[in-house]
């Protein structure tokens, strides 16, 4: 057995449902309970215990923690505050935490809203000849917000406890968007402007996610990357895997839940 | 029999300094053709024509601006858009208009000539005033710079009117391939070398034989176009012949109007606004001269654009009056700025004071 706390945004559903069906016993019909995925969602945490058989199951500590947030001066809303504190303290020892806090910043991003535009990615070279090139200078200003809001809660957390920390990266993008049959939040947004190129659309996530683990392993914080086996051969999220816009299923939580425990036991 | 007798009270010199107001002279006396409130323009050219577009679009002008800021690009930083219809800085000879049109139109290869800055910035050589802030790349320079042109080319195909402000002769090329820098290397950014740069002043003959070549680019591309030229007053902040300064500044003012009265006579398309005589002709007393009597003020500015108006937008004139061409402080600050401060060349003579930093 190998207990892990976990505490994060909507993206840990999937990890819930694959354990234990939560949204079924705790009559939550989507993954976006009260039409929002976004800063103002709920932080879960608890305990669960694993086992080489993949027995997944909730401690009895488990509980949610409602409405965690704190607003900096940006207005930019971090999961810091004294109970947040007070509940990363109870966890001090050698049990890993992970993190799947926030992680869906970037989902606006992916909305067809503004001029058309592309930029330039040191990984990814292709770009689209004839619209205007972004410098990434200011496609950076805009990623490091949302870096911030998963790195400064756990910069805070490698700073009270010496837990192992791990933090599991959200969804990329999914394949086929127009198929989702829950817009989510974006409903509106996505009626009215349609999506950006998926090209697009990755490389601002993986560009993200490339920022977000430089950030976290500066300080010890392990990160998690996608299952591979839920990525289609562009490194979209596979339609079987994904739920509503912008998050997944269980079956992805499942995914993810191997690939956890693989890291935790070495 | 008098062949005078007949002509109008503009070609006497007594009855046109006559007016009390420089409003009621019509220095544009004899234009080929007027425009309608809703023709579109596009500028470009020297300090001077930052003025031009910026005092056209205030007082209701139809401005085009093909190269516009990205709402992802803060408002608040040196992007250097919406200076210029498209964002290609100033252009001082007609060589560098006739090049950026070559390359925007696929008639040249497009010319990548990238300095790195001390803070890592990369600077487009052909602009280094048009992009402040620089780029982080050289391959987003390039992508920057591709784009750019195609701009350009958007600009031209889409425009009615193109009116272009010529300020200088004298420029310096690249050695190898002789295309034309719109300022010293190394005055801005970059570094000049005796073995890389070279120096030029463009003759009459040259400058007329590269405003044919634009003209034809732009009527080939475009053939209702219409392009109306005007001369910079701005004199030359520093010259690289034998010679006085005050000196070369009339030569190269002299012979870019010679040029401009050829081309004016040659294309049916093109014509001539005096902004040039408003200023320096000796009705204005002078007044214009911003202190240092290189620079103008802010106020030869508003009253050459409402002799522009006046005489070549009529629709527009009529819903203006002198009240409503409000000159706030704010403004006054920001013409100020862009005539002493945002000229390229400005940086020159900053290189050559010394204890002056340039980045």
């Amino acid at each position: 057995m190998v207990d892990v706390c976990i505490l994060g945004h909507s993206h840990i559903i999937s990890v819930l449902d694959a354990i234990t069906d939560w949204r079924t016993k705790h009559e939550r019909e989507i993954v976006t309970q009260s039409d929002t995925f976004n800063l103002n969602c709920n932080v879960t945490n608890f305990a669960f215990g694993i086992n080489i058989h993949q027995k997944w199951h909730l401690s009895s500590t488990f509980k949610i923690i409602e409405n965690i947030k704190i607003k900096n001066k940006n207005n930019f809303e971090y999961v810091i505050n004294n109970i947040f504190l007070k509940i990363i303290k109870g966890w001090s020892g050698d049990i890993p935490i992970v993190s799947m806090l926030f992680g869906n910043e970037h989902a606006y991003a992916m909305i067809n809203s503004l001029p058309e535009y592309d930029f330039l990615d040191e990984e990814i070279h292709s770009y689209f000849n004839g619209v205007q090139i972004v410098d990434t200078t200011y496609i950076d200003l805009h990623i490091e917000k949302w870096v911030a809001a998963i790195y400064h809660p756990l910069r805070i957390i490698r700073g009270l406890v010496p837990n192992p920390l791990i933090h599991i990266l959200c969804p990329p993008p999914r394949e086929s968007p127009e198929l989702a049959d829950d817009l989510e939040i974006l409903i509106d947004l996505v009626r009215r402007y349609g999506f950006v190129s998926d090209s697009l659309r990755l490389k601002l996530y993986r560009r993200y996610c490339r920022k977000l683990t430089s950030a976290l392993t500066s300080i010890n914080c392990i990160v998690l990357t996608q299952p591979a086996d839920a990525l289609n051969i562009d490194g979209l999220l596979k339609l079987e895997y994904a739920e509503g816009l912008t998050h997944a299923n269980k079956y992805y939580g499942e995914l993810l839940l191997r690939d956890l425990e693989m890291l935790i036991k070495g | 029999m008098n062949p005078y007798k007949n002509l109008p009270k503009e070609n006497f010199w007594s009855s046109s300094i006559s007016a009390e107001n420089i409003i009621d002279v019509d220095f544009d006396y004899g234009k080929k053709y007027q425009f309608a409130a809703a023709d579109i323009f596009a500028t470009a050219g020297s300090c001077f024509a930052q003025h031009f577009a910026k005092k056209l679009s205030e007082m209701g002008g139809h401005l085009l601006i093909t190269e516009e800021r990205h709402p992802l690009i803060p408002e608040d930083c040196d992007h250097g858009y919406n200076v210029f219809s498209a964002r290609y800085g100033n252009i001082y000879t007609v060589r560098q208009l006739l090049e950026l049109l070559e390359q925007a139109f696929g008639y040249r290869n497009t010319i990548y000539d990238f300095c790195k800055r001390k803070d890592g910035r990369i600077i487009d050589m052909l602009r280094p005033r048009a992009v402040p802030i620089g780029f982080a790349s050289v391959k987003q320079a390039m992508a920057d710079r591709n784009y750019h042109l195609s701009a350009v080319k958007s600009m031209i195909v889409t425009m009615n009117v193109f009116v272009f402000t010529i300020g200088l002769t004298e420029a310096w090329i690249n050695v190898d391939q002789e295309y034309c820098y719109p300022v010293l290397p190394g005055a801005v950014a970059g570094e000049y070398s005796p073995r890389k740069h070279k120096f030029i002043n463009y003759s009459f003959s040259e400058i007329v034989g590269d405003f044919t070549k634009v003209v034809n680019i732009i009527l080939s591309n475009n053939p209702k176009a219409r392009i109306l030229l005007t001369v910079s007053p701005v004199s030359l902040v520093a010259t690289y012949e034998k010679r006085n300064v005050i000196v070369s500044t009339i030569a190269s003012k002299s012979i870019i109007r010679a040029a401009v009265d050829k081309i004016v006579r040659d294309f049916d398309a093109v014509d001539y606004f005096p902004s040039y005589e408003i200023i320096i002709g000796s009705y204005s007393k002078g007044v214009y001269w911003a202190e240092d009597l290189r620079d103008v003020t802010e106020d030869a500015v508003n009253d050459v654009m409402q002799v522009f108006i006046k005489s070549r937008i009529p629709d527009i004139f009529h819903n203006i009056t002198n009240d409503h061409i409000v000159v706030t402080n704010d403004l006054n600050d920001d013409i100020r700025k862009a005539i002493t401060k945002e000229c390229d060349e400005m940086y020159l003579d900053a290189k050559i004071k010394p204890g002056n930093k340039i980045y």
